[in-house]
């Protein structure tokens, strides 16, 4: 309180202080033992009722009086309707004082949102002029948030009021979170996309797109701005389609660019539903097989596979974009580069630029996005592993689209990868080569190599076969000098890969004894 | 302060409304109007009231049925003495008591120059009370009762005679006065309404609008 | 008038400008006898804030009459001692060259009043009309700001006198640049949202603005400018008319302040953001005399006996000391006094610098598409500048629909030829009435004993930082033990029915 002389603490008064505390304790303890008294003789009356709002009022998180009190006023649901009536406004008076002593009390606001869905007549109206004043109070209260939009899908108000709420909020402090992510679920459904290819219609998607980056410019180091910008830039989805199909042991594979579900008789392998199959029918030739293949709503290819070929449709990651978000696109590129000739270290500039190269031009860009990766490697750190992960996807994406997709022999050595993408389309290859690369992990995406008899990851740096799929095909897998170094994953690896006959392991820190232990298993493999 | 005014206990009857009003004090030097304040505040009287009561002013509540009605009471520290009562005075007074002392034919005189005063300074829907003091001094009357009433009826004031000694008509003139008000709830809250009073700042500091953080 | 003034007291003040009434209620807080004296009928001075009826009187009133001097011999009769005599002066003195005039019509005849047509125009406006509102305007002779965070706001909130005034934001803070009003973009989220600055100066702006809310003592970052001026800087590192924005609206500087002096004052600038909304400047309602006169109610309070309309004559000293005021054919005594510099006795009085003022009342905003209430807006040419500010009707200084306008600088009949017209064109504000004069500041320039304390009359600056500074100077010299505003003891407060809260058992439990 202002104006007032300020206390020294003494030694006395320490000692009172300490009384109080030690009353106060007492005062606690006995209104807990009271309370518990009373819920286990099932008295559940008003007395019950003031001992815990009193405990409450400075204590709002203790989420077991909540419950009890819930529990006694659902045994109140006999009482008169103005009697009820006046008990529940209370008690939304009780969470209201619960929330001024601590506004971020998530048991609180649950309590608060309980007694709107069993108020008869709740005032929701008043409920979200709460919100807006609190959020007045505090616009970062994330629960307050919450709250809001648990209001506003009761009381339906217009996603566009809601929208131009958002906007308010974030005029006046754009380091919001809660502002930014409630925006971006409002925004589809009052600016859908025909096209389905962006999350919102055109006109708004330049419109926030600009908003965006006028946050983005004013305070780069601001990661909420930047993740909104990630979320309007998003990668748009990859057209759906098939995009391999071939025969292999008398089924067919049908590959698809992202997940699908099929009718019967196709059944999706390793439950991906990426890559189906089905067994040839009867009447069906090994020679020249045809088939009208229907994925979803009106979605129907019509597929013909030549004997011991496949039929592949070259991988395209980037759909089209229309001129006026490339136009767009290239803009922010263009503050981005401006934006980094003045930041060089921003990280969320760097990484927003290499984003956007990505989606305008990816090869003409790949220097640049190479070089960026390692800037951001260089000044972030901590977040190394990510930034390698986006660097194997975009050289992985760039030697998927360069591939041969008839090819049986895929290489993709070399590369400094240190996660594997996209795999799906290497279902069709029987030998591939990813040797002389940093895999450390991500295996689990091998599943996907259906067709897959030889399999190099030599030079790589694997030090364990955890979670390394089953190969149906698998006959020949080097693992020259990786950094295994206990037999113990690689003998389950071997009981899962039955049809394996050659396994390389050389350059290894594999002791003799092991390496004994895992050629007994092999053995078991060959017959 | 005002995360410890402390609300009515959630279990009893749902919450009055509460509002704020800014009440100022008129009367010659000596006619009790510091000592009407402290009766009404604090239920006391002294027989030789210091000309000041030494605070910016007091407050006191009065329970209607619906409504708590809280006065902020304005005195004027001695400035009304040498007619050197700053206009600030006025600004935004919802109420006022104009005291004259019963006792004193020409404190009478002069409360009626304050009313004018009233009337001309402040705003234009004040209610206004006037207040005959000393009460308990009846033998030595020099204004008539009816005089008084005639002359606040002729004005539209609210009109007592009340002894701060004794207490009588105290709490009831202020009672008077609190239901005579408008009790909008837009009122209310410190102040006008229309501009902001100060705080110690670090409490309402928000980093997030000030320009780096 | 009655003279039943005590005579003696530890403090006489003579003026109830803004120096001597903070001085008044800070010496009266220690328990000091007060008496506070002023020869108008108003509180203030040149600080005063007055009606439109009162600010008329008050420019006719004119320019320094100087006063007939009674000569000393006509005070000899006041006292046994040896004493001598020095008449004080008239603060009219300070003022010159003033010059007001209507530019509306004297009355409307009551029949063409009646088609109602509010929002035409401003030949609507009679003279009587809008002095039949008088009392709706609160003129301010010497309009200041305070700075959210600045040394009167301290005061204020230490004293409680902040208990007696309410404020509102200054919400417009503008420039006009390239034959334009615009917007200043202050703070983080001004910049973010103001459409006038493309992505890239956001991000300059920001990153000037940062570095000087960042600035120490330390910062390398301004010490390769230590020679060079603050306009420098800013060009070196934003467009020109960013540099310009910063330079004249944010440091409040011109093309010479040092960079340093620019730096620091705009942070401080800066630091004010944020704690009363999106704004580092604060207005009282009803004018800046509200907080002169809270002081004064808190003086009064700590019975300090006030009285206007009150003139002292001469002031009395014995030898090397300050003795007493001759006022109204008695002697009143003190062991201090302080006095406004305007009412210096001409021995000790000397005129000091002076700056062009006007006050204008308007019929439309300078800046209509701002927020209602109070506008700063800077007017930098290339050789001198002004300051405008204009108040709306939610300031309670003037009746909805019209405004006031202060302006200070002395080239502020370029400013008014730019921004406003005599009528005829539509789409400025037009300017009603004129008030406009030089105002001088005087100085004390001979030796005062040293218990005579003199205190300036308004300065130009914006905010009242020297005016507190002064005060506290002066309150120093006389409770040279006492702290400025020392809190007081706490008020005994009522007893709290609160229940007691177990907060820390929780944590324990």
């Amino acid at each position: 309180m202002h104006g007032k002389a300020k206390v020294n603490t003494t030694l006395e008064e320490k000692e009172k202080k300490k009384k109080e505390r030690d009353l106060k304790m007492k005062a606690y303890r006995l209104s807990m033992n009271k309370i518990f008294h009373k819920r286990k003789n099932g008295e559940y009356d008003e007395e019950a009722m003031e001992l815990i709002s009193d405990v409450l009022v400075s204590n709002p998180d203790i989420y077991t009086l909540w419950n009890i009190r819930k529990e006694i006023l659902l045994t109140f649901k006999d009482k008169s309707h103005d009697d009820l009536a006046c008990i529940l406004s209370n008690e939304m008076h009780l969470t209201e004082i619960c929330l001024r002593e601590n506004p971020k009390s998530y048991a609180a606001w649950y309590h608060r949102l309980w007694l709107l869905d069993n108020m008869p007549y709740p005032d929701l109206e008043k409920e979200l002029f709460l919100c807006t004043k609190y959020l007045k109070l505090d616009e970062r209260n994330f629960h307050c948030w919450d709250y809001r939009r648990a209001v506003v899908a009761r009381l339906q108000v217009a996603p566009s009021e809601e929208l131009d709420y958002t906007t308010v909020k974030i005029e006046e402090n754009f380091s919001n979170y809660s502002s930014w992510h409630y925006r971006s679920k409002l925004l589809p459904s009052v600016f859908p996309d025909p096209s389905g290819l962006r999350p919102v219609d055109e006109p708004s998607h330049l419109k926030e797109l600009e908003l965006v980056q006028a946050a983005c410019f004013t305070d780069p180091s601001d990661s909420s701005s930047w993740f909104y910008l990630r979320w309007l830039l998003g990668r748009p989805t990859t057209n759906l389609g098939a995009v391999q199909a071939f025969l292999t042991n008398g089924k067919i594979v049908c590959v698809f660019s992202r997940c699908v579900c099929l009718p019967q008789p196709w059944i999706p392998y390793e439950k991906s539903r990426i890559i189906w199959t089905r067994p040839l029918h009867d009447e069906e030739s090994e020679d020249e097989i045809s088939f009208t293949i229907e994925y979803g709503q009106g979605l129907v290819e019509n597929i013909t596979i030549d004997r011991g070929k496949v039929w592949s449709v070259r991988p395209a990651f980037d759909p089209t974009v229309s001129p006026a978000l490339m136009s767009v696109l290239c803009s922010t590129l263009d503050s981005s580069n401006q934006l980094l000739d003045l930041e060089p270290e921003s990280k969320w500039t760097l990484l927003t630029s290499i984003v956007l190269m990505q989606a305008i031009d990816k090869k003409l860009y790949k220097s640049k996005i190479l070089e960026r990766l390692d800037l951001l490697i260089k000044y972030d750190q901590c977040r190394k592993n990510y930034y390698n992960d986006i660097r194997s996807k975009f050289i992985m994406e760039e030697a998927l689209e360069e591939l041969d997709m008839a090819s049986e022999e895929v290489i993709l050595s070399r590369l400094s990868l240190t996660s594997l993408h996209h795999t799906h389309y290497l279902a069709f290859a029987s030998v591939i080569d990813l040797s002389n690369n940093n895999l450390k992990r991500s295996l689990q995406l091998l599943s996907v190599l259906i067709n897959c008899k030889e399999l190099i990851l030599d030079a790589n740096a694997l030090e364990t076969l955890e979670g390394f799929p089953a190969l149906p095909s698998l006959k020949k897998l080097s693992l020259c000098g990786n950094n295994l170094a206990s037999s113990e994953t690689i003998i389950p690896f071997l009981k899962n890969n039955r049809m394996l006959q050659e396994l390389n392991l050389e350059g290894n820190k594999l002791s003799p004894s092991q390496v004994e232990s895992i050629k007994k298993e092999l053995g078991l493999c060959e017959k | 302060m005002a995360n410890k005014a402390g609300p009515q206990r959630p279990n009893g009857t749902a919450q009055a409304k509460i509002c704020q009003f800014k009440l100022v004090l008129l009367g010659e030097s000596a006619v009790g109007k510091s000592s009407l304040v402290l009766r009404f505040v604090k239920g006391q009287f002294h027989e030789y009231q210091e000309s000041t009561i030494g605070a910016a002013f007091l407050t006191q509540t009065v329970c209607l049925d619906d409504t708590t009605v809280k006065f902020e009471i304005w005195d004027t520290a001695g400035q009304e003495r040498y007619h050197s009562l700053a206009p600030m005075y006025y600004r935004g007074a919802q109420a006022a008591i104009v005291v004259y002392d019963v006792t004193n034919q020409d404190t009478f005189g002069r409360a009626k120059t304050w009313v004018k005063e009233l009337q001309r300074q402040a705003s234009p829907n004040i209610v206004i009370a006037l207040a005959g003091n000393k009460a308990d001094l009846a033998n030595k009357r020099c204004v008539e009762y009816e005089e008084a009433q005639a002359y606040a009826e002729e004005n539209g004031l609210l009109f007592m005679e009340t002894s701060a000694k004794t207490g009588t008509n105290v709490n009831e003139i202020f009672l008077a006065i609190a239901k005579k008000l408008p009790k909008s709830e837009t009122i209310g809250g410190s102040g006008s309404g229309q501009g902001r009073r100060l705080v110690e700042s670090d409490t309402t500091a928000k980093t997030s609008t000030s320009c780096c953080k | 008038m009655s003279d039943d003034l005590p005579s003696t007291y530890d403090v006489i003040i003579l003026g109830t400008g803004m120096v001597e009434s903070i001085v008044a209620a800070a010496v009266a807080r220690t328990g000091k006898k007060v008496l506070h004296l002023d020869p108008n009928t108003y509180y203030g001075q040149l600080w005063a804030t007055l009606s439109l009826d009162s600010f008329e009187l008050w420019a006719k009133t004119g320019t320094s009459n100087t006063k007939t001097l009674k000569g000393e011999d006509s005070f000899k009769s006041l006292s046994d001692k040896a004493l001598k005599y020095y008449e004080t002066q008239d603060e009219r003195d300070c003022i010159s060259d003033l010059t007001f005039n209507w530019n509306i019509v004297e009355d409307i005849p009551e029949s063409e009043e009646e088609p109602k047509e509010e929002n035409a125009s401003g030949n609507e406006y009679s003279i009587k009309k809008i002095r039949d509102v008088s009392r709706k305007f609160n003129i301010d002779l010497a309009p200041k700001l305070l700075f959210a965070k600045g040394p009167m706001v301290e005061i204020l909130i230490k004293s409680q006198v902040s208990k007696y005034v309410e404020f509102l934001n200054v919400n417009n803070i503008l420039i006009y640049i390239d034959d334009a009003i615009e917007r200043v973009p202050c703070s983080k989220s001004d910049v973010f949202s103001s459409k006038s600055v493309n992505v890239v100066d956001k991000r300059l702006l920001m990153k000037v603005l940062t570095s000087i809310q960042s600035y120490t003592e330390e910062s390398p970052f301004f010490q390769e400018y230590e020679n060079k001026t603050f306009l420098d800087y800013l060009k070196a590192n934003l467009p020109e008319k960013f540099a310009n924005f910063i330079l004249y609206s944010i440091a409040a500087g011109d093309q010479n302040t040092p960079c340093l002096e620019g730096v620091q004052k705009a942070k401080k600038f800066l630091s004010c953001l944020g704690y009363y909304g999106n704004s580092p400047f604060l207005w009282p309602l009803y004018g800046s005399s509200e907080l002169l006169q809270g002081f004064c109610r808190q003086c009064a309070v700590f019975s300090g006996i006030y009285c206007l309309n009150r003139e002292v004559e001469a002031i009395a000293v014995e030898g090397d000391k300050y003795y007493g005021c001759a006022s109204n054919g008695i002697l009143l005594q003190s062991e201090h006094l302080v006095v406004s510099n305007s009412l210096l006795p001409q021995q000790f009085r000397g005129t000091g610098p002076s700056v062009k003022r006007a006050v204008l009342i308007t019929d439309k905003s300078i800046f209509p598409e701002g927020k209602e209430g109070v506008s700063l807006l800077q007017y930098p040419t290339d050789d001198s500048a002004a300051t405008i500010l204009e108040l709306s009707g939610n300031t309670c200084s003037v009746p909805k629909g019209l405004f006031i306008v202060q302006i200070v600088g002395n080239c502020l009949e370029e400013a008014i030829k730019n921004l406003f017209s005599e009528g005829g064109d539509d789409s400025k504000p037009k300017i009603l009435y004129s008030l406009r004069f030089t105002l001088h500041q005087m100085e004390c320039t001979g030796k005062l004993p040293e218990n005579i304390h003199a205190c300036p009359g308004p300065d130009f600056a914006t905010d009242f930082d020297a005016e507190i500074r002064k005060a506290e100077e002066i309150f120093k010299k006389i409770c040279p033990e006492e702290e400025f505003f020392a809190p007081l003891p706490p008020e005994p407060e009522p007893p709290s029915d609160e229940p007691d809260s177990p907060e820390e058992a929780t944590n324990d439990a």
